[in-house]
């Protein structure tokens, strides 16, 4: 399945990218964001949640969406 | 009632002509007693000697304006409120302009001194914004909520 990804704020600064497209499949967001923590090791040191399909959505969820977010901390106002 | 999902976000800094813009609409809702404002501004903070000249906000848009209808919808069940206006800003905001706009209304003071700060702590801390803190040095940092 292919899914695009999005890197919001200073994530966009840990990974050199605004968004990308990925081809691998994972069962589960949480297998997802190993897989993007080892290949881009900066997004170890910002805390972030992810979004599918415009939903934030937990770690232990069956990855579904084809359109992933991520975000870092939440600093508006 | 069934509200629709509205667009918070406006480009650019919030200008006081827009808030004076709002106020004034509601000249003909002749109900209401209480208006309470919450207006947000970027501060200049000084950072180990290099002060913020701006801030450059940027948002997952679709998410923000979902939990934002969400968050206005909780507050119009709890709270006896008329009407409720939010406006975040996205792109460049300097310090010294408005980049957050809060406006609720009752025709009671109790609903929108109670509900002001529900609110504007719920998209604090709810809402998928980022802000990254210019210098006027060119350098930047990202903004952490307190």
């Amino acid at each position: 399945m292919e899914m695009k990804l999005r890197y919001f704020g200073q994530l966009q600064e840990a990974t050199g990218k605004k968004e990308e497209v990925l081809t691998d499949s994972f069962e589960s967001l949480g297998n997802l964001r190993n897989f993007l923590l080892k290949q881009y090791p900066k997004l170890n040191h910002v805390h972030f949640k992810m979004a599918q399909n415009n939903k934030i959505d937990i770690d232990s969820s069956p990855l579904s969406g084809n359109l992933i977010d991520l975000l870092p901390p939440f600093s508006g106002g | 009632m069934i509200r629709k999902i509205k667009n918070i976000f406006i480009e650019g800094a919030i200008s006081p002509k827009t808030i004076a813009e709002s106020i004034g609409h509601h000249q003909h809702k002749t109900k209401i007693g209480a208006h309470n404002i919450f207006l947000g501004q970027v501060r200049a903070d000084q950072i180990n000697g290099k002060t913020i000249s701006a801030i450059d906000y940027s948002a997952q848009k679709e998410i923000a304006n979902q939990l934002c209808h969400e968050i206005r919808e909780a507050a119009f069940s709890k709270h006896d409120l008329s009407c409720m206006h939010i406006y975040h800003s996205l792109g460049t905001v300097k310090a010294g302009e408005i980049c957050f706009f809060v406006f609720v209304s009752s025709s009671h003071r109790p609903p929108v001194f109670e509900s002001l700060s529900e609110i504007v702590n719920d998209i604090k801390e709810k809402l998928p914004i980022f802000g990254k803190e210019l210098f006027e040095d060119k350098s930047h940092q990202w903004k952490v909520n307190q």
